[in-house]
């Protein structure tokens, strides 16, 4: 084409949108809103990312934690050497505390801390500075629950081995510590510099020393991927958040992987406002390319016309939505912040927005020329019959090609969107087959409503129907997008809420908070009733029977006892008092890893015993091998019959050897028992309890520790929740511009219906049950649809157990119909009898 | 011959079977020759003229403009030919509505690549009695001022011949009168060779001779007295 040529199609377009403008504008209104849509959603999705991974890192405190039972060794210190941020180091230890003003003591484990620790969350103190002590004397943190049953108070005293502290504050939240730390104790911080003060430090002294760092600049997985070898063989322990992450289950992932499918179902509710736009403006140019074509004028020429228009509209709303979901992304905050529990900052994803502006204009460039494919085959005397005549082979081809060219395209922009090829691909595939599906049940139904005449119901409903299947209406189109939009909205309600349900369950709530120690046989009883009296829930006591190791493989334990690791055992395991339990049953919080689970004992030669993997390899022992324990003078020869993988975060209490039943029921025990408090007045009520009536028995606030993940599992569901919301709130102003467009088509006939003198009321019941009909049928489709995805997605994607309610279905069905038929009311209320007259005389061109 | 039809044929399917529209019609016309086509309604007068301007496929037979058979030109070259050599008024005017007079009427000299043709469209929309309409959309217009629109635009590029289709169906008995004064006086004029399809007798007799189709076939062909006139 010359230049001459380039300029007189653009001329053409800008003339084509003559008398239509508003109208053409109204049509990029809706594709500014699916792009707004698509924009905030892209923003807040990732801002609420960024918010929920900042918070998980509290979980663990630092980016990488290394811990051994010795200081690192000097190897192990060379290699991080190097890594660039703040290091913090601790050492913690089990001790026994001495209250002398109550003259009372009590085990508690106690971390001696030197550095800015945690990184990550706030150790949070009462009174708030209370650590800053730690820097002129030797002050101590103390658990609020051991502060609350001893009734102490600031500036009380606390002895630690052979130091004296001054009690600075009580620990009220502390990030990064794992349950298994607290199982043993409550908690005691003190200074690092005070740690051989105590002398506590001893050689076989059982003490853990960790070092916390601050990523500055490097990726702490990538280094434990380098080091991982090196730090196994010089037996240290490593920790990053991802692992933390990894052991609260798969609801991270999840959470990402739904605010991603949220970004996705976006982009589609874009592609449903720039498609249905084009599309109805495209369907009526047919004539005006006939004209064109009689008139000489070539195909490749004319067709800029409506493709310059198109893009002009998709351009104008993809940048008006690029504005838009900005603006949102911007003013949303400042309006609500103080009722989110998120920080949401304000940040342009250019790449986003790049993405959104090329698609808008492919996707306006194909759903132009789809309609307007038969322009390119057939002779002009065809096209002014337009849909009395099959399309020729090569128009047929042509769709096909288009057909497939914006099929690929959508399936790269899903896929670039997704960040996650797999996902992308998969999204992208469901969502193929979704169209495939409503556009066969929506051709089925039509067909089918051809074939009946519904003889007995009122003209005006019979014409309703017989509207559905004339040619040329934009009837599929309709039943296409808000099908599409609903089953978009439905499916992600209902999957919102399944995650919900998980993340739900890895928060605190229904589950025990406290875990009580020392319980005597003869106080269990007495114990529950003040438990019931309470009305705290319970989970039944859990024997424990303490025991020391008499012998391994043949071997008196006392042989074993040296410094190398790979041959000799360290002398706090050596001599440790193990507390063993003794149940049939496994706890759902570990899983076999060898050997097999034998649940009751049946008086064979050995007693099969289950041993947690890593005392098994700081004993060096495996399955088959031979044990005997000492049970409080009573040597129990014992097998290795399994090896256990213990999840040491779960908030319940573990065992190192595990017993079958049958063996210990009559030795001397004692109890641990969790319970659940609705409430730290609760939780410090019952303290109060124990102390008066079970001096001996010590209780543990886990309450501590699960604020932090209670915390973050708030914010995840709350992310969660937004986003599903906004998305539904998109979706249906995106559907609602979409049937508004779609009515103009509509106007046309009816006032030539008008002009034959049917009644106003009469119009009004044509359309509105013609446009009552479609959205009862699309909403009945996306149902099923969205339950059958829903169930797929949350059972085999997420994992998690569907949740739905039928009541949702209902409203879905309601609110469909509901939006339709108001714009079916709208398409009757907007003209007058001029408006009649204009209209016929336009038809007649 | 400016035009010659041999052995046109025009068939669409229909039902099982074939429904033969147009069964082996010929006829030839001379330049600056005026034909009229009669024929009762349904008789097939529309696809004859629609395929004898390139509008549509023959089914078989060959249409030859100035000795061009229009069946072996390309599609790009067909249309080409209906640009500039072609000029067609249909019954239902066919304007595009978003233009107005004046850029409907340049609309063929703009596909031509002609874009100096401003003060040619007003002389002709003057020509036609529509000075003071020039900037009106279509919708703002009877139906006789826009198909006089649709006949400055079908001679704006001075085609060698010019094809109308019941040009004064959808109007009443005193426009159409005017209507058809005035493509005959433009026909004049411009030289140009006019078939013209009408029911019109009286019409008709203003044509040199005149073809009457019956049920897809030629019934008669004659003469017209003011062929003698002319002569
Ligand atoms: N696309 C088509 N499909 C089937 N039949 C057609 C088609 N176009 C025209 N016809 C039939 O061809 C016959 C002639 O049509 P037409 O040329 O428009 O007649 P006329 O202009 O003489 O009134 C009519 O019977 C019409 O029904
Ligand atoms: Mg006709």
């Amino acid at each position: 084409m010359s230049p001459s040529e380039w300029y007189w199609s653009l001329r053409m377009a800008w003339r084509d949108t003559r008398g239509s403008r508003f109208k053409l504008f109204f049509f990029s209104l809706t594709v500014t809103l699916g792009i707004a849509a698509l924009v905030a959603t892209s923003g807040f999705g990732s801002n609420l990312q960024r918010a929920v991974a900042t918070q998980a890192k509290s979980l663990l405190g630092a980016d990488l934690v290394l811990s051994a039972n010795n200081q690192l060794p000097e190897d192990i210190q060379a290699l991080t050497q190097g890594l660039a941020g703040p290091r913090s180091r601790w050492a913690s230890f089990a001790s026994m505390a001495y209250f002398p003003a109550q003259d009372q003591a009590r085990l508690a484990r106690v971390r001696a801390l030197e550095g800015e620790f945690p990184y990550y969350g706030t150790l949070e103190t009462d009174p708030p500075q209370a650590r800053l002590r730690f820097d002129h004397e030797a002050a101590a943190l103390v658990d609020d629950g051991l502060m609350t049953q001893f009734d102490l108070k600031v500036d009380d005293r606390v002895k630690i081995g052979e130091q004296e502290f001054v009690i600075a504050g009580r620990l009220l939240k502390i990030p990064g510590e794992s349950a298994m730390a607290s199982a043993v104790g409550p908690r005691i911080y003190i200074p690092f510099r005070y740690l051989d003060q105590t002398r506590l430090v001893q050689f076989g002294s059982r003490i853990r020393y960790a070092t916390a760092f601050l990523a500055d600049g490097w990726d702490p997985d990538q280094w434990l991927e380098t080091h991982e070898k090196a730090l196994r063989a010089a037996r240290v322990s490593f920790d990053t958040v991802k692992i933390r992450k990894e052991n609260l289950g798969n609801a991270f992932e999840n959470l990402e992987t739904f605010l991603s499918l949220v970004g996705l179902a976006a982009l589609v509710l874009g592609g449903i406002g720039i498609a249905s736009s084009v599309h109805l403006y495209a369907n009526r140019k047919i004539e005006t390319l006939a004209v064109l074509r009689c008139l000489g004028g070539r195909t490749g020429l004319t067709m800029w016309i409506p493709i310059w228009v198109s893009l002009g509209m998709a351009l104008i709303g993809v940048l008006g939505g690029v504005l838009l979901g900005l603006t949102i992304q911007w003013v949303f905050p400042l309006l609500f912040q103080a009722w989110l529990p998120v920080d949401l900052d304000y940040q342009i994803d250019a790449g986003a927005a790049g993405l959104v502006l090329v698609l808008g204009v492919v996707l306006a460039g194909a759903f132009t020329l789809l309609p307007l494919s038969s322009v390119w085959f057939t002779t002009p005397v065809a096209l002014f019959r337009k849909g009395t005549e099959p399309d020729v082979r090569a128009t047929r081809r042509l769709r096909r090609l288009l057909g497939f060219l914006l099929i690929f395209c959508l399936m790269g922009f899903i896929v670039i969107q997704a960040q996650r090829p797999l996902l992308g691909l998969l999204f992208g595939g469901g969502i193929l087959l979704l169209l495939a599906l409503l556009f066969g049940l929506s051709w089925l139904l039509l067909k089918l409503l051809k074939r009946f005449r519904f003889r007995r119901l009122p003209p005006m409903i019979r014409m309703a129907l017989a509207n559905l299947h004339r040619p040329h209406n934009q009837s599929a189109l309709v039943m296409l997008a808000l099908g599409l939009g609903g089953f978009l909205i439905l499916n992600h309600t209902m999957v919102h809420q399944s995650l919900i349900a998980q993340f739900t369950r890895t928060g605190s709530n229904d589950r025990p908070n406290m875990i009580l120690f020392d319980i005597q046989s003869d106080q269990v009883d007495a114990l529950q009733s003040l438990l019931t009296r309470q009305t705290l829930p319970k989970e039944s006591p859990i024997p424990m029977v303490t025991m020391r190791i008499q012998s391994l493989k043949g071997k008196p334990i006392r042989e074993w006892i040296g410094e190398d690791e790979s041959t000799q055992v360290p002398e706090w395991a050596a001599l440790w008092e193990y507390r063993s339990t003794y149940r049939a049953e496994q706890s759902d919080t570990e899983e076999i890893i060898a050997g097999e689970w034998v649940s009751h004992f049946s008086g064979q030669e050995a007693v099969p015993l289950s041993l947690e993997e890593s005392i098994a390899e700081t004993l060096h022992l495996t399955v088959g091998d031979e044990v005997v324990l000492d049970v409080q003078g009573v040597p129990f020869t014992c097998r290795i019959q399994s090896l256990r993988k213990v999840d040491w975060q779960s908030m319940k209490p573990n065992f190192y050897m595990v017993f079958p039943a049958g063996v210990l029921e009559e030795a001397p025990q004692m109890f641990v028992q969790a319970v659940q408090t609705p409430s730290s007045q609760a939780a410090a009520e019952l303290q109060k309890s124990l102390f008066i009536q079970f001096p001996n028995i010590s209780s543990v606030d886990l309450r501590l520790l699960l604020k932090t993940i209670d915390d973050i599992v708030r914010q995840a569901t709350f992310a969660i929740r937004f986003m599903a919301l906004f998305f539904v709130g998109t979706a249906l102003f995106v559907l609602g511009s979409c049937l508004v467009n779609s009515r103009q088509q509509r106007l046309d006939e009816l006032a030539i219906l008008r002009a034959l003198g049917a009644h106003r009321s009469q119009v009004r019941i044509l359309t509105m049950s013609e446009y009552g009909f479609l959205g009862f049928l699309s909403a009945l489709f996306a149902s099923g649809l969205a339950l059958l995805s829903s169930y797929l997605i949350t059972h085999y994607g997420f994992r998690v157990d569907w949740v739905w309610n039928p009541s949702l279905i209902l409203w879905a069905v309601l609110g469909s119909v509901l939006l339709t038929t108001a714009t079916g009311l709208m398409t009757e209320l907007g003209w007058n009898p001029n408006a009649i007259l204009e209209r016929l005389r336009a038809e007649v061109r | 011959m400016i035009l010659a039809v041999e052995n046109l044929t025009r068939t669409y399917p229909s039902g099982a079977g074939l429904l033969t529209v147009l069964d082996q019609v010929s006829f030839q016309v001379a330049l600056g020759e005026t034909l009229a086509v009669m024929g009762p309604s349904g008789s097939g007068k529309t696809t004859l003229i629609s395929l004898c301007a390139g509008l549509d496929q023959p089914s078989g037979g060959r249409i030859l403009l100035e000795d061009q058979d229009l069946g072996q030109l390309s599609e790009r070259a067909r249309s080409e030919l209906r640009n500039r050599k072609i000029g067609f008024v249909f019954q239902s005017f066919h304007l595009i509505p978003t233009l107005t007079a004046l850029e409907n009427v340049l609309v063929p000299a703009e596909l031509a690549g002609r874009f100096d043709q401003e003060d040619q469209a007003r002389a002709f929309l003057t020509r036609v009695g529509l000075a003071e309409r020039m900037n009106h959309f279509p919708s703002q217009m009877s139906g006789g001022e826009q198909q006089r629109v649709a006949i400055a635009r079908a001679f704006i590029n001075q085609p060698k011949i010019v094809f109308a289709d019941e040009p004064t169906g959808n109007l009443d008995d005193r426009t159409s009168e005017t209507i058809e004064d005035l493509l005959f006086e433009m026909n004049r004029e411009m030289g140009t060779t006019l078939v013209i399809v009408t029911h019109d007798a009286h019409l008709a007799q203003k044509t040199h001779r005149i073809l009457s189709l019956r049920m897809g076939r030629v019934d008669s062909e004659s003469s017209t007295s003011a062929l003698e006139h002319s002569a």
